[in-house]
């Protein structure tokens, strides 16, 4: 018994931050991303998708979101399980009854919808147990309901579920609800748990996983986090530990690094090394740096980042407050016989020192001071 | 003297091909004065140049040094001491241009000598390349003639020359020049992102629009969004109380326990029928009961009565029994005919069994016919109506008694006269062989006759006439009026005779008990049948009857029963037989009497007695004629243990239906139908609910509200964030413009404070009282005359070109206290100054020039005529 073992497709998220045109690329990679779960599943002879949960972002997507999932699915000769997660929990008229009223127009993929905790028999003696988000917000366990299954003549039993586990408290997306027993896998015999809602891939046992989002969303700062999503190529023998492959299907990269620098020396430094590591043109880069140097070297970063990196990176998301272009003797001396611009520099420096908010006002008010006072220079 | 020009050559520059030296400068005032065209102007430009402007570039200035047509680099050199040492600048421009400076440090050449010569002037020192560079304060006290602007107003020309010297030139001192290509550059800025108070231009008010905008359309998705969650919501609430209505309105229980109340409403109905029912029976068994007491009391009183009356009888035979031997025949024809009586009675009384056996099996007949209730009871209803209308004419014959008070007097007044005819007749006893005797024509037993009457008596051929007394007569006579009054009488009544009216007055009395026996016989015989739907009373019971037919009766053969109608004649027949004899006995008693004649009140109280217990007997017998009489003690110990019996079961009856009151279970089960009905209205209600419901999400769900909601959340946060970065932006340039206006007046504020009290001490010479007042910038913006302010434009020309000199002798004698070296050139001054003015001018210039160098160049002579200080003039080299 082979399967694949997804989650957290998220389609339809709007990524309402960016640009139109990044908007536009990330969008289509959600949906991309399902050609390749079925191009893995036909190179690998899967005839078993299963998602563990939030296939859509919202409970309302757009209609052709749905109709853009469903028409990609039914392309491939395997066998969609689709399990309502937190984010596109089932309800009476709700999404998945417009799901449902979309399937079954394509020549060979099937979409199956598990919207209620029912199992069912995926091959012969192959159980599913399905347990699906009836709410955005469920306090109790979700995958009790597995005890209370019946699955006759059983040689494998797989349990799906979405939901955090209750070990987790911390460095988690999911919130308090949904909470699911770490060892529920044991709990209810389960050859093997599929566990969605948690973005990265994550092993609890040997029978328990969570196979992370085939396609990042987000930027997330933890070790291990910035690799493009993935999905588990699960094999199952009875009596025997599964065993988990890791196959890549995400396009872009989102990284997310802090960078301590204190000259443009460090910032070229470090920003080489990034540089080399990466796909440039499919990473997502949040960069945060922090470190004090001369006005004019922050200047000479803030404008290799936003006149150079920017564009070579699918998107940057340059944070610079903390790094503090304190104005140095050279700076200043460079105003030195300017009369009232010099004036107004000391002005500005004094209320820096003052600190608060005018002192922040007051540090970007001499950076700019300093900015034009060169470019009058250059002209 | 900080600073004074020497000696200065110039050749190839503008006008001057040749070269010209203008030589013998010194220290105090110069006065050059040529006439028009002379090259004043360039003589100055050529020192500003040899000064100021670097010699290397293709700079329009530079072009302009060039004599028209030449191709020649022309070339400057001026001689000055400063600080007492000898300095030279030689300068050549744009052709093999070359600067050289030469003094006490010795000889610098290019940028080195430009450095030098900006340091020692106190000129700022630029980096050099196209910019023109600040001239320090020797830009503003070397005053051109504003040769370019000769074409334009004087007035412009006037204004022009306070703002662009007093402005500028003392902005370009103060490092002016930068500072406003700075402030410039940061307008422009301020003006690309708009500032707060900018609604339509800029950056800020885009996006303020473009967050205005995010923030509308997220208000707008939220309540199409939340209208959305809302129907979900309501169909989810909808949904389960539907379920729950369902879930009762499938409820067995309730329609069991509906059953349980029509089965307990039946019953109780029953129950309530059914105490009518005993409540009719128990007045009925209690009237019985009432009638039967009465009646036992009635023979009780009669039976005491006779005892009495009997008792005095016997008294008086006792007393009588001295005739006793005499009334003996008659008492034994008495005795006999009381036998008779007996007999006729016991007889009379079987035949009444006879009759009361037969009207049972009558009764019986008609039980049986009745066995359908409803025909029964019509049978019965019919019968008591019958009755009723008998029994109400029985009723209405009654006699009053004042009638039978008369009737009884009547009668009792025949009696008396009768028994007084016998008592005085002569009596005639006959025995012996009677058979040739006629009395009246008629034959005669053995006995006495009384002679109450003429009659004849025959013995053989024997006639004897018998008359009787004149007292029997008179006796006779008064009989007759007795008995006419009481036939009298007895015709106005209408009836036979005393007994009759008695017996009808009985019968009357009866049958008004009668009567109301029978009309709640017939209430309680027409009952209410729910079953036939048949209501309470008689005329219901008759419609139905008269629909079903009255006259299909079980056949019973009427001819197997007994002829009552027979036996009451023979009964009737057999009353007459008695009361015949008692008649006969009434007349054998009289007949006793008048043997008693001895003794006529025992007789006439004898007679009383026998005629009250005549009657006595008569009501007996009427009371034996009663059906109840036969054994009435054991009727009246089962009436009452039948009345307690009735009680006991009405009682029950009472105790049923108040336990199981119909009413109360009707309620019941009309609140289980209205329950009923309302789930069923409210299942309706929430079905409609539900498809309305289910067809707004459908409609509205594909809208993709979720996911258009969340995108206009992150767009309304992008909007926000892009708004507080521009915004802060916005903020930053205005602390900058603000720092910068700051530094600009404060720098001012430096310079204006000396400069208004020197100014003030030159003005207050050419106009005393009055006070100069300056702008942070500088610029003498107003004249202070007294107690009036006047604005710098608008005094006359004159006074704003000699305030504008005076500021500048102020602004210099500053500079020099500083320890800047200041000198002072003016070209063409005091053009506008009329007489005494220019006097109190030049005046101030010779004061001034012992400080200073001053160098004047004019094309008037006259003017300048009277003026001390060196003569100067151009000289070809």
């Amino acid at each position: 018994m082979k399967f694949i073992h997804t989650a957290d497709w998220q389609l339809g998220k709007p990524f309402g931050r960016f640009d139109e045109e990044r908007r536009a690329a990330l969008t289509q990679a959600r949906f991309d991303v399902i050609d390749r779960i079925g191009q893995h599943a036909k190179t690998h002879d899967v005839r078993h998708v299963l998602v563990a949960g939030d296939v859509f972002d919202t409970e309302g997507p757009h209609e052709r979101t749905i109709a853009q999932a469903v028409t990609r699915m039914e392309r491939y000769p395997c066998c969609w399980w689709l399990l309502p997660g937190n984010h596109d929990f089932a309800r009476n008229h709700g999404l998945w009854e417009r799901v449902r009223a979309r399937l079954g127009h394509g020549q060979v993929g099937v979409v199956k919808l598990l919207t209620e905790a029912v199992p069912h028999e995926m091959e012969d003696g192959v159980w599913l147990l399905p347990a699906p988000l009836l709410g955005r917000h469920t306090h109790d366990d979700p995958t009790a309901l597995f005890d209370t299954m019946h699955t006759p003549h059983a040689r494998l039993r797989i349990g799906l579920a979405h939901g955090g586990i209750t070990q987790f408290t911390q460095d988690h997306e999911s919130t308090s609800e949904n909470l699911i027993a770490p060892n529920r896998a044991q709990l209810s015999a389960l050859d093997y748990l599929a566990l969605g809602d948690w973005h990265g891939r994550l092993k609890i046992d040997a029978r328990t996983w969570y196979s992370g989002t085939p396609e990042v969303d987000r930027f997330h700062p933890a070790e291990g986090r910035d690799k493009p999503g993935e999905v588990l190529l699960v094999t199952l023998l009875p009596e025997c530990e599964p065993v988990v492959d890791v196959l890549r299907t995400g396009r872009y990269r989102w990284v997310e690094q802090s960078w301590i620098v204190d000259g443009l020396a460090s910032y070229e430094a470090q920003l080489e090394r990034f540089l080399a590591g990466t796909d440039v043109p499919e990473t997502l880069l949040r960069l945060k740096l922090a470190g004090m140097m001369d006005l004019s070297q922050r200047v000479a970063i803030l404008s290799s980042l936003e006149g150079d990196i920017a564009h070579r990176l699918m998107f940057l998301d340059a944070q610079t407050d903390d790094v503090l272009g304190r104005p140095g003797e050279d700076d200043l001396a460079l105003l030195d016989g300017e009369g009232m611009l010099a004036l107004a520099a000391q002005k500005l420096k004094e209320r820096i020192e003052r600190g608060g908010e005018e002192g922040r006002l007051a540090r970007k008010a001499l950076e700019r001071l300093f900015v034009e006072y060169k470019q009058v220079e250059n002209l | 003297m900080s600073l004074y020009l020497r000696q200065i050559h110039i050749e190839n520059f503008r006008r001057f091909r040749e070269p010209v030296r203008l030589d013998n400068l010194g220290e105090g005032l110069n006065v050059l004065i040529a006439p028009n065209e002379a090259g004043k102007s360039t003589l100055l430009e050529a020192v500003r140049a040899a000064f100021f402007v670097r010699t290397k570039g293709q700079s329009k200035q530079l072009k302009s040094y060039v004599p028209y047509g030449c191709k020649v680099g022309p070339s400057v050199t001026v001689d000055f001491a400063l600080h007492g040492e000898q300095w030279r600048v030689e300068k050549r421009f744009v052709q093999s241009a070359k600067t050289t400076l030469s003094g006490p440090k010795g000889r610098f050449e290019g940028e080195d000598a430009e450095h030098l010569l900006r340091e020692q002037l106190g000129a700022s020192v630029g980096g050099g390349g196209k910019k023109a560079e600040p001239e320090g304060a020797l830009g503003l006290l070397w005053v051109r003639q504003a040769e370019a602007l000769e074409l334009m107003a004087p007035d412009e020309l006037v204004r022009d020359r306070l703002r662009m010297t007093l402005e500028q030139e003392v902005g370009a001192i103060l490092g002016g020049g930068a500072f406003n290509r700075v402030k410039e550059r940061v307008e422009q800025l301020s003006a690309r992102y708009g500032t707060a108070r900018s609604r339509t231009q800029g950056l800020l008010p885009e996006v303020q629009a473009r967050n205005d905008l995010a923030k509308t359309n997220y208000v707008q998705t939220k309540e199409l969004y939340d209208a959305l969650e809302k129907h979900f919501s309501q169909l989810e609430q909808v949904r389960t109380r539907l379920k729950h209505v369902e879930r009762d309105l499938r409820d067995e229980e309730d329609q069991l326990q509906r059953a349980d109340l029509q089965n307990a409403l039946k019953l109780a109905e029953g129950a309530a029928h059914r105490l009518q029912m005993r409540r009719v029976e128990c007045d009925s068994a209690r009237r019985a009961v009432l009638r039967l007491e009465a009646l036992q009391q009635r023979a009780d009183d009669l039976a005491q009565e006779k005892k009495s009356d009997q008792e005095a009888l016997i008294g008086l035979e006792q007393e009588r029994r001295v005739s006793e031997e005499q009334v003996l025949g008659v008492r034994e024809k008495i005795a006999a005919l009381g036998r008779d009586i007996e007999t006729q009675q016991e007889a009379l009384h079987r035949q009444r069994e006879a009759v009361r056996v037969a009207e049972q099996s009558h009764a019986h007949y008609a039980r049986t016919e009745a066995l359908d209730a409803a025909r029964g009871r019509y049978a019965q209803l019919v019968s008591c109506e019958k009755a009723l209308v008998e029994a109400e004419h029985l009723s209405r014959a009654v006699i009053s008694d004042e009638l039978m008070a008369k009737l009884d007097s009547a009668e009792r007044e025949v009696v008396e006269k009768r028994a007084l005819m016998g008592m005085d007749g002569a009596r005639v006893t006959l025995s012996g062989d009677l058979e040739s005797v006629l009395v009246n024509g008629v034959q005669v037993e053995p006995g006495t006759l009384t002679i109450d009457q003429p009659m004849s008596v025959q013995i053989g051929r024997t006639i004897l006439h018998l008359e009787p007394s004149l007292g029997t007569q008179r006796a006779r006579y008064n009989l007759e009026a007795a008995q006419s009054a009481l036939a009298h009488v007895l015709r106005e009544v209408g009836v036979k005779d005393l007994e009759t009216a008695r017996q009808r007055n009985e019968q009357a009395r009866h049958s008004a008990v009668r009567i109301q026996d029978l009309r709640e016989r017939i209430a309680s015989l027409c009952p209410a049948d729910t079953v036939l739907g048949l209501n309470a009373g008689q005329d219901a019971l008759k419609v139905l009857m008269a629909s079903e037919g009255a006259d299909q009766r079980s056949v019973v053969d009427v001819k197997t029963l007994p002829d009552l109608q027979g036996m009451r004649k023979n009964v009737e027949q057999c009353e007459n037989n008695l009361l015949k004899m008692r008649t006969m006995l009434g007349a054998l008693n009289e007949q006793l009497k008048e043997m008693e004649s001895c003794s006529q009140p025992l007789l006439l109280k004898s007679a009383q007695l026998t005629a009250a217990l005549e009657r006595n007997a008569r009501d007996l017998e009427r009371l034996a004629q009663d059906e109840d009489w036969t054994d009435i003690s054991v009727k009246i110990v089962q009436a009452r243990a039948h009345l307690s019996s009735v009680v006991l079961e009405a009682q029950d009856a009472e105790r049923l239906v108040s336990v199981s009151n119909p009413d109360v279970i009707r309620r019941k089960i009309e609140r289980l139908d209205q329950d009923r009905e309302a789930a069923e209205r409210t299942r309706a209600q929430l079905r409609e609910d539900q498809s309305r419901l289910e067809a707004t999400i459908s409609a509205d769900g594909g809208r993709g509200l979720a996911e258009r909601l969340t995108a206009a959340e992150e767009e309304r946060t992008a909007a926000e964030e892009e708004h507080l970065r521009i915004k802060d932006e916005v903020d930053t340039l205005q602390v900058l413009r603000d720092v910068m206006d700051e530094a600009r007046s404060e720098m001012g504020e430096r310079f204006v404070r000396p400069v208004a009290s020197r100014a003030k001490s030159y003005v207050e010479k050419i106009l005393p009282g009055s006070e100069p007042g300056f702008d942070e910038t500088l610029k003498l913006s107003r004249l202070l005359r007294g107690q009036h302010e006047e604005e710098s434009e608008d005094l006359s020309k004159g006074t704003q070109e000699q305030l504008a000199l005076m500021v500048r002798l102020a602004f210099a004698d500053i500079l020099q206290q500083q320890g800047q070296p200041v000198s002072l050139i003016l070209d063409d001054p005091l053009v506008y100054a009329d007489d005494a003015r220019l006097d109190l001018m030049l005046d101030m210039l010779e004061q001034a020039s012992k400080r200073l160098q001053i160098v004047i160049l004019t094309c008037r002579e006259r003017a300048f005529r009277s003026v001390s200080g060196q003569r100067l003039s151009l000289s070809c080299a």
